[in-house]
This record gives structure tokens, sequence and C-alpha cells, in this order.
């Protein structure tokens, strides 16, 4: 018998990805795959798996998982927290961590706090079959994942294994910068503009001198209109050159590229976009800003900055190096429940005291000393 | 200066301490959805019955900046006055100023009608929402809780303390309202923790939010500190008033008698079927209590806590009693660590302030469990035998089912001093219940029985017969009266008028060693 896990209320458009669905883009079919392969990448990694075990990725709001019998690992990347219901009793959690369910455990994901995309690794992987060499549910196509279906409330997904003994939790340590390595991100409301690297072309050459200018110090922000497939940008309108037509001899798209149709506004092509298009593409976003762009909530802004493709690797790698090095900071968390004794030495074991030239809101969660 | 000009300066002053700590805080209050410390008492006591006391007080601490910043009254509201026309001592915390902090003039105020109520024999009731000691006062607040803390000590059993948290309670302060007799809390604005979400976090990992740790729904459902969780500010003081209406004011009266519209010897035919033909199946004893106090008014304490045992307070004949019974609808009626804990302190706040009271006995014996075991069933259990054999008041029991084991002896028996024991006719006191003992005495009958099963269902209706019924019990006067259910009402009634005037007493000495 193996183990189980109930998905209770699967969150806003949950699937099961993969890192997608390589070497079938020539008959047309997507690449798909994880918006964000760092977050998955991370998730993974604690959860103890391959990075190209297939995993559930959420946007927004996260899904509320049971698990009926057995013991079962899971690992949460991105930025949210969760609660874990555990004989009746409620206890939240933040991310960046695995969780190992008991029977009868009911973990609730909340909400995605920064970027838009959440994912939950489960230690073993999922039993599902594959499709073209993946696990990718490509919605628009209807295969892939679950029947080629985003995951409905009460579905049951059976796991390769059980988690037996894996031994403390681990997490990220808490000093992790998360920001800078791209896995966490400013509120959309935030004044600064991200900045997402570009490299030119392969059709800038159909675009006025002014566009490109506006391209580069325009503003844009993330439009409603933006799901895997691509996201829509509103800002300064691009202009196609009067020599050109703004259409181009249908060639290949790969993720990333910015596409313009003749309206001027500008389409950034994400993993279930299409193979092929025939507008010309303004840029291509560098593969190490890619994931940041691709979770952005709606709002969000961003300007562009462009680098020659050589920089785009440099950085690329230079930032995978760097997320390696999270794979070492990796610890065991410190059992729950269990006392630190330095820290009983060491910390103040004081609350209700207040100083009463600076009272804290009665309501304010994050008073220290209550 | 004229006599004219003393007045406007009194009314000056007056309306400075009346406006705690300024309209934008008393502003934030409200956003928060609480009311003000004088908002509050003039919602808890009879209207214009409020005498404030030390009004001008102000604190002495100069450190920290501390020199400058005073407000009269010194965040919290002291004094006295009535609920129902009878007098009451009352302090409010005003979280409007200082954040409630306590300093040593604070905790003056709040010791000075904490004595006078000692002296004069009337309840203390404190409406908690404090942030908890003001930093800059140093030990001086320790020492103000300290005294706060004794007085408590000194004033249980004596005159009834009943606490509010209508916002945070935090730290040591938590132990000034945990030594009362009764805490009342509001749900989402209260809080009640002695180490707080931040400090857990850094010794023990664990991350909880402050209502997951001492929201009110926590402290009334898993921790059972609480006795009562409330919608809001009114509602909780609203409750408080009818909390107060069932006891006396100090240990040496009587609880105030009600005139009662119900008419004391009225039978209830429902009652004749409450208790199921099979005996073992649940019901919910509640039922049987409203159907025989007064107007059907049970006013229960702590329902959500240790649910397989119902306390609370009702009356009988306008005379208020405390209800103790087992509830079988939950875990059988069984007694576990938490419900005789639950029991054993509502005996003897009962005990202490003169109210009788009446047992409903259904209990199939204590919970099993290595859980219960580990965790200290043994005294646990014994707190309850200890609290209802030490109990002095009138104590009537009603046995409506299940009287077995060790359980029998402590849900107030003969032999721990009931003074009259009521049994319905479905009754069954034994030491054990039918196939159980069958079990164990037949235990070679049964095996070398031609049709075992047969047999087994012969002895077990024969113990029946024997055994499963209040019969021999009542042969040997374990059992006063064996009552037709319908007549509880008048039966009790009539019992508790015959007990009015009992004395009994317990051996001079320091105090009883209770297994705590």
């Amino acid at each position: 018998m193996s183990t189980r896990i109930r998905i209770v209320s699967p969150g806003t458009l949950a699937t099961i990805q993969d890192q997608g669905r390589f070497g079938y883009r020539r008959i047309g079919v997507p690449q798909s795959g994880v918006l964000h392969a760092d977050l998955a990448w991370v998730a993974n990694m604690l959860a103890g798996n391959t990075a190209d075990t297939a995993l559930i990725e959420f946007f927004f709001s996260g899904p509320t998982l049971r698990l009926d019998e057995g013991t079962l690992r899971l690992a949460l990347a991105g930025d949210f927290s969760a609660k874990l219901i555990r004989d009746k009793v409620k206890r939240t959690l933040k991310s960046w961590r695995t969780v190992t369910l008991e029977a009868g455990d009911t973990l609730q994901v909340g909400s995605v706090m920064s970027g838009k995309a959440g994912y939950i690794a489960i230690s073993g992987g999922l039993d599902l079959p594959q499709v073209m060499g993946s696990n990718s549910t490509y919605l628009r196509g209807g295969f892939g994942g679950i029947a080629g279906k985003k995951i409905l409330p009460d579905s049951i997904l059976a796991v390769n294994r059980e988690t037996i003994d894996a031994g403390p939790d681990q997490q990220l340590p808490r000093s992790s910068d998360l920001a800078t390595l791209g896995l966490t991100q400013s509120a959309p409301e935030s004044d600064l503009p991200a900045s997402i690297r570009v490299i030119w072309g392969p059709q800038d050459d159909y675009f006025t001198a002014a566009a490109l200018h506006d391209f580069l110090t325009g503003t844009y922000k993330v439009s409603q209109e933006s799901d895997r497939m691509g996201s829509r940008l509103e800002g300064p309108i691009l202009v196609h050159h009067p020599d050109k037509k703004p259409e181009i001899i249908s060639d290949g798209i790969v993720p990333g590229a910015i596409q313009v149709p003749g309206n001027g506004v500008p389409i950034v092509l994400l993993a279930d976009g299409p193979t092929v298009g025939g507008y010309p593409k303004i840029a291509t976003v560098s593969s190490v800003d890619l994931p940041k762009l691709a979770v952005m909530p709606p709002g969000s802004q961003i300007r562009f900055e462009t680098i020659t493709p050589e920089a785009a690797e440099t950085l690329l790698l230079a930032h995978r190096r760097k997320l390696t090095g999270l794979l070492s900071s990796v610890e065991p968390l410190a059992l729950k429940g269990v006392m630190d004794i330095k820290a009983m030495y060491s910390s103040s074991l004081i609350s209700g005291v207040v100083d009463a030239l600076n009272i804290p809101e009665p309501f304010d969660s994050s008073e220290s000393h209550q | 200066m004229t006599i004219e000009n003393k007045l406007a300066e009194l009314e000056r002053r007056n309306a400075e301490a009346e406006l705690g700590g300024g309209e934008t805080r008393i502003e934030k209050q409200h956003q928060g959805g609480k009311l003000t410390a004088r908002e509050r008492i003039h919602i808890l006591l009879d209207d214009g019955s409020f005498q404030e006391t030390d009004k001008f007080v102000i604190h002495r601490c100069t450190n920290f900046g501390m020199a400058q910043q005073h407000v009269p009254s010194d965040g919290v509201v002291t004094g006295y006055g009535m609920i129902d026309n009878r007098l009451v001592y009352v302090f409010a915390q005003d979280f409007s100023v200082f954040g409630g902090s306590l300093s040593k003039a604070f905790a003056e105020k709040i010791c000075k009608i904490m004595d006078m109520a000692m002296k004069m024999g009337a309840p203390i009731i404190g409406l908690n929402d404090s942030g908890g000691a003001r930093i800059q006062e140093g030990v001086q607040a320790l020492a103000g809780y300290g005294d706060i803390f004794l007085r408590n000590v000194m004033a249980s059993g004596v005159v009834p303390q009943l606490s509010a948290i209508m916002g945070p309670c935090a730290g040591g302060a938590a132990y000034s309202p945990a030594i009362t007799d009764f805490i009342f809390m509001v749900r989402d604005t209260s809080h009640m923790f002695i180490t707080g979400p931040e400090v857990i976090k850094t010794v023990t990992q664990d991350e909880v939010t402050k209502e997951e740790l001492g929201g009110a729904m926590t402290h009334n459902e898993t921790s059972g500190t609480a006795h009562f969780a409330c919608d809001d500010d009114e509602g909780c003081l609203l409750l408080l008033r009818e909390l107060f209406s069932f006891i006396p004011l100090n240990n040496q009266e009587d609880p105030p008698i009600k005139t009662c519209g119900d008419a004391p010897n009225r039978s209830e035919p429902s009652l004749k079927d409450v208790v199921p033909v099979n005996p073992n199946s649940p019901y919910d004893m509640k039922k049987i209590i409203t159907a025989v106090v007064d107007d059907q008014y049970f006013f229960e304490v702590q329902e959500h806590y240790a649910k397989n045992i119902l306390i609370g307070f009702a009356r009988l004949n306008g005379r208020p009693v405390g209800i103790i019974a087992n509830q079988p609808n939950f875990l059988a009626g069984a007694l576990d660590s938490d419900s005789s804990v639950k029991g054993a302190r509502f005996i003897r706040f009962c005990d202490a302030f003169n109210i009788p009271l009446v047992i409903f006995e259904d209990v199939p014996g204590f919970m099993p469990g290595v859980q219960q075991e580990l965790g200290g069933i043994i005294k646990h259990g014994a707190k309850l035998l200890y609290a209802m054999a030490e109990a002095t008041v009138p104590k009537l029991t009603v046995i409506t089912r299940k009287a077995y084991g060790g359980a029998y002896c402590v849900m107030n028996s003969k032999h721990i001093r009931a003074d009259y024991i009521f049994s319905f006719p479905t009754a069954e006191i034994a030491v054990m219940g039918p196939e159980g003992a069958v079990s164990i005495i037949h235990r070679d009958k049964m095996a070398n029985a031609e049709d075992p099963e047969a047999t087994r269902n012969e002895l077990v209706a024969d113990y029946r017969d024997k055994f499963a019924s209040p019969y021999n019990a009542a042969e040997l006067g374990y059992v006063d009266e064996v009552i037709d259910p319908t007549e509880t009402r008048p039966k009790l009634i009539r019992a508790l008028e015959m007990l009015k005037n009992k004395r009994d007493i317990n051996p001079p000495r320091k105090h009883g060693n209770i297994p705590l």
C-alpha cells in the first residue's frame, strides 16, 4: 500500500510540474514546466529529491493537504506560511523548510506574500505517468500532470514511497539572502521597479530607434493578463520600424522572448508559450532573470536593461553557483518543542513588559515583548 | 482663589483624569473593537453606582524619561459600585495610558480596593487590559505584582474574585487572574500567556501566534485556564453580572435567593425517557439538568473544556446550587485528568462560598489510557475525590445510570459524606458492569460450556438482575431513595430545604494537603 496524500482544496491554479518537456518543440509541444525553476529546485533539494522530480506549483494561495496514513515529508519553497494541524492543535510554519506529516495531519498552505508562485515538493516524488518524458501539466493541451488538468479538490495523489525515518526536518537558514537570489521579491506597489536584464533581438531591427529607447527607459507594469503562457506588459507602446512590417515569417520562440504584436504592447512568453510566432521579438529575457519576471504578480513594475549574451551566461553561471551554495547551508530544523538549553541561559525569558513611552499597538502582531 | 475657582480646578482635574490616555488612544481602543476602562465599568455596574477612588494618583518614577510623563489615575481605574444593588469592588486597567502598564502606584491602587473588599466582605472584579510591567519602574513593578498576588491568595475563599481578560495579559501578570475564581475572555481581543511567541521561538523554535498560544478559545478549550469565552466586551461584562447573581458576597453569607416563578413541585414527564433503555447508548445529561432546575436555566461554566463533565450554576426554588454532572455524550462520561481537575476546582469554589452541590451521576469509570496514566490520572482523579469528600456544603446526588468502580466512590457517594442520594430505577450501581464482571468471575464456566455464547448471555442476564440496578445499594442504605425520574425536581428541592441548616465541620488544621 503506497502512501497517498489528499488535496483537500487545491488553492489557486495548482498543477503538477517538473523542469519541462524537452525535445518536442519541433512538433509544436511547448516546453511547460515550472515557472520559477529556482524555487522548484530549492523545494526538491530540501525534500531530498533530484532536480527533475515533479512537484506542485500554485499561484497566490496554496492548497490544503491531508495525510490519512503513513508518514510523508514535504518541502515548501516560496514566500508563504502554512498551518500544520496536528491533534487539533494548529501551528504556524514559515516556508523554506521541510514538514514531515504524520497520519491525520493537515497542512493548510497560506497565501504567497511576494511573487505569486509557491512550490511544494513531495519527498520521493509522485507516482504519475509521464507524457513525452515529462510530468509537467500543459493545461491548454490537456496532457501531462494529472490527466492534463489542474489539481481538483479532493484529489488523491499517490506517492512513490513513504518517508521513513528521515531524521529532523531541514530548513534554509534564516539568514539566507533569498531576495538577492531572486527567490523573494519586493511588493508590487514598491516604488522601485525591478530591473530585468535582456539581450537585444533577435528582431530588434524591426523597431524604431525611439521604440528601442522607450523600451529601455520606460517603466512597464505586469498586467492582469498574465498566466503560464506569458505576461502582457503595460507601458510605453513600441512602434515598429516603418520600413518593416509588424510581422515576420514565423520562427521559433523560446521562453523569455519578448514579442511585440502590431499594437506595440510587449508580451514576455513563458513556459507554456507557443513554439513559433509571427511577431518580431524586440529582446529576450536573460535566463538568470526570467524566473523572477515569470512569477511577478500583476501590478509589479519593471525596467529593462540590456546586456550581452556573454554577460548573461556569466551571470547565470554565477547565480547557479550561489544557488548551489544554498545546498551546503541547509541545516536541520531545531526540533520543535525541544528546549534550546543555551537559549535558556542566554536569552530573555520575560514577556509582559512594556516601555511606557513606546506603546505597541494592541493588535500589532510584531510587538516583541508580549 | 474663590470657591468657584477651586471647583473649576477640581472639574478640570476630573476631566483630565477621565480622558485617560487621550482621544487618539481612545479612538485606537475603539478601532480595535475594545471599550475603554471607564466604558467597561459603566456597563458592568448598576447605573450611576460607580465611585472612583484614587483618581489623581500618579506614578513616582523618574527613570528613563518618566519624570515628565504623568497621567492622573496612572493607567488603572479603581473603585466600588453595585451589581443588582450588591456591593462590589472593581479595577479596570486602562490600555490608553502607558499601554496599561503596571507601576508601583498602579499596583497600590489595586491593593487598596482589594484590602477594602476583604474588610467589607465584597467581591473583587478585575478587568485586565495591560501590556505588563512598566520597564521604567524596574523591580518596583515586580513588587507591585507581588503585592497583588499576595492579596489574591489571601482573598481566595474569603470573597469571590472574578477576572475578565479584555486585552493583553502577559508574563507574570497572568498569575493574578489565574488565582482568581473565574476567568472570562473576549474572543480575538484578549490574550493570556506567561511567555509570548517571540520568547518561545527563541527557546523552543516553535512558531505560534498570540491567538494560538493564548487566545480566548485556547484557554477555554485546550488549557482550561479560562471559564468563559465572550464575543465582545459588552457580552463579557453582562455575563460577569450574570455569574454575580449566583454567588454570595463573601464566605460568611449564603448565596442570594431569587424569587422563583417555576413551581417547586413541578414533575417533568420528559424525564421518563431521557435515559436510554440500552445501557450502552449515549445521551445528553444537560437535558436532565435543564428539565429539573428553575426555568430550565443552567449557567454552564467551562462548556468548551473537558466536556465529559458538566459544571455550572442553576437555581432550585430560587436557591443557587452548583451542579457537577457526568456527560455520557462525551467519552461515555468517564472521568479523565482534565475533567477531574475541572470538577474539583468548581466544587471547592462552591464549598468555599456556601453553594450547595447537586451531582448528576452516570459514570462508567475512570478513563483508560497510557497517556492518562503517565499524565497522572491517579493524582488528578484524587483531586476530585479530595474536593468532593472535603466539601461540607449540602451535597446531593442523583444517580441516573452507571455508578461503577472507584468513580462511584468519587462522585459524591454516601461514603464520602453525601447528604442524600437519589437513584433513578435505571441506575446500575455496582463494582463493575455485567459483561466485565461475568467474564472474570465465570471464566471457567464459560470456557467449559457447550455453547459459550448462550452461557455467557445467561450469566450476564443473571448478574444484571442481581447487581445492575439501584436495589443492591438501596438495601445497604447507600442510596437514600429510589425515585421516579419525573419527580426529580420536587425531590431535590425538598432535600435542599431539609439541608438548609446543615452544619458539618472538618477537623481543625492549618490546611489539608490536596494532591496538586
